[in-house]
């Protein structure tokens, strides 16, 4: 059974990185791909998502606050090129934390 | 602070000050001997007088600067001092004149000091002793506070410098890695925007790390960068977004304070791109007259979300604002306008 994922990035050239990343990987299927967090917050409550690759700071509502209101929140990796937010990321039960750019 | 400190004092160490004194009073011994012994040759009687003399003048002019004096705080104070050193005279006129020509022959039996001079003439010499060391002391205060405001300005200038220096150093790093992000993606599939974009980076950076420490550089230089820095966040934003970047008028030849516009640049593409899903907008227009520099940046009002704590460079806008001051007080205008959906900087320069 393949891992559901889902990413969120409002940069265009950083969905396209993770996307052939997770495209890559047999064992991971990317179930969509979301420029803010009302895509996010739409998408995971369509689908089911196992990880969700979220970028920090977004428009609007950043990724650390979308992910404070999910009552149900998957398996979380923080995708950012903010190393200052590592620590409140974890605190939030994050499984990881990617500075970009990051390789496969 | 500790250098300046030293010199707050009087700019003289204390045996200096001492050695003065000694020379000043030794001089008006001799000086007033000539004057005593009436032009021939000062007798045993004449030292003695001119040396009782003294120690009156001394007393008057040593409560003079070391209490009147210091005293008077401020401007009305000299009413009273004035009443204080007229009744300084009469006390030591009145001792004087006691002392020669009363009490002298009781201590001194053995000499018999005739009083050569009224009551007037003593008080006029006092009065002339005391203004000559006021004077004196002035004129020292004066070299003083000279060398105090020469050190207060220079300190105050090193500050101003190390403000700008560390005014100046405020674009986001996290640009860089963003943009490091960007490119790196882009090389994935040899998208062709990739070695302009590299280029651009590259060009920043010379620009962030060496022409702009200098205090001026060409402002055609200046507005490369902004370019560059436009079209490596066009390059990461959304297709949606509306960024423009417009140039009227010749740079050519002018010269600019580096690094004064891009915070404006930044905190558009972090309230507008950043601030909103869509119908982002930047737009910059950038006017070059003959004598003024303009500086315009609208872009759709947004509500950004920082996460967490301050990110640095946040107070980017005060920190521009405050070197404007410094740089181009009152040449510069700068009006923030904003209503319900757009946020408009215009700065104007004036550079003559």
């Amino acid at each position: 059974m393949k891992i559901n994922c889902i990413l969120a990035d409002d940069e265009p050239l950083a969905r396209t990185i993770l996307a052939t990343y997770i495209n890559d990987h047999p064992n991971l299927e990317l179930i969509d791909s979301c420029k803010d967090a009302f895509e996010t917050q739409l998408a995971l409550n369509e689908k089911r998502c196992d990880i969700l690759f979220l970028d920090i700071n977004m428009p609007q509502v950043s990724g650390i606050s979308l992910l404070k209101s999910l009552s149900n929140p998957p398996l979380v990796i923080f995708t950012t090129a903010y190393p200052e937010f590592a620590v409140e990321g974890y605190e939030l039960n994050a499984i990881d934390y990617l500075l970009k750019p990051f390789s496969f | 602070m500790k250098k300046l400190k030293k010199t707050c004092g009087s700019g003289i160490t204390n045996q200096v000050r001492i050695l003065l004194h000694v020379v000043f009073w030794v001089l008006s011994y001799f000086i007033l001997l000539q004057v005593f012994s009436l032009g021939k040759t000062p007798v045993q009687v004449d030292f003695l007088y001119d040396f009782l003399f003294h120690l009156f003048l001394l007393a008057a002019v040593y409560v003079n600067l070391y209490v009147l004096l210091p005293g008077v705080k401020r401007m009305t104070g000299w009413i009273f001092y004035g009443f204080q050193m007229l009744l300084l005279v009469s006390i030591i006129t009145w001792l004087n004149l006691k002392f020669f020509n009363e009490w002298s022959a009781v201590i001194f039996p053995d000499f018999y000091f005739i009083s050569y001079y009224s009551a007037k003439e003593v008080a006029q010499t006092i009065l002339e002793y005391l203004i000559i060391t006021t004077l004196l002391k002035f004129s020292k205060s004066w070299f003083t506070v000279n060398e105090l405001q020469r050190r207060l300005l220079e300190a105050e200038k090193e500050k101003v410098q190390l403000e700008l220096t560390s005014l100046k150093a405020q674009v986001n790093p996290h640009f860089f890695f963003n943009t490091l992000n960007g490119l790196y993606a882009m090389s994935f599939k040899n998208n062709p925007v990739l070695a302009t974009s590299i280029l651009q980076l590259s060009d920043l950076m010379r620009y962030f790390i060496y022409d702009a420490t200098a205090e001026t550089v060409p402002l055609e230089k200046e507005i490369n960068m902004l370019q560059d820095y436009t079209s490596l966040m066009k390059m990461r934003a959304d297709e949606g977004a509306d960024i423009d970047f417009e140039i009227k008028g010749d740079p050519s030849g002018k010269h600019i304070s580096p690094l004064l516009f891009i915070s404006f640049l930044e905190n558009a593409f972090k309230h507008g791109v950043k601030g909103a899903r869509e119908n982002t907008f930047i737009h910059t227009l950038i006017e070059i007259e003959t004598a003024r520099i303009s500086f315009k940046i609208s872009n759709n009002k947004g509500q950004a979300d920082e996460p967490g704590f301050k990110i640095k460079g946040g107070s980017g806008l005060e920190n521009v604002k405050r070197r404007l001051e410094l740089l181009y007080p009152l040449k510069h205008l700068l009006t923030i306008k904003e209503d319900e959906n757009k946020f408009e900087v215009d700065l104007q320069l004036i550079t003559v």
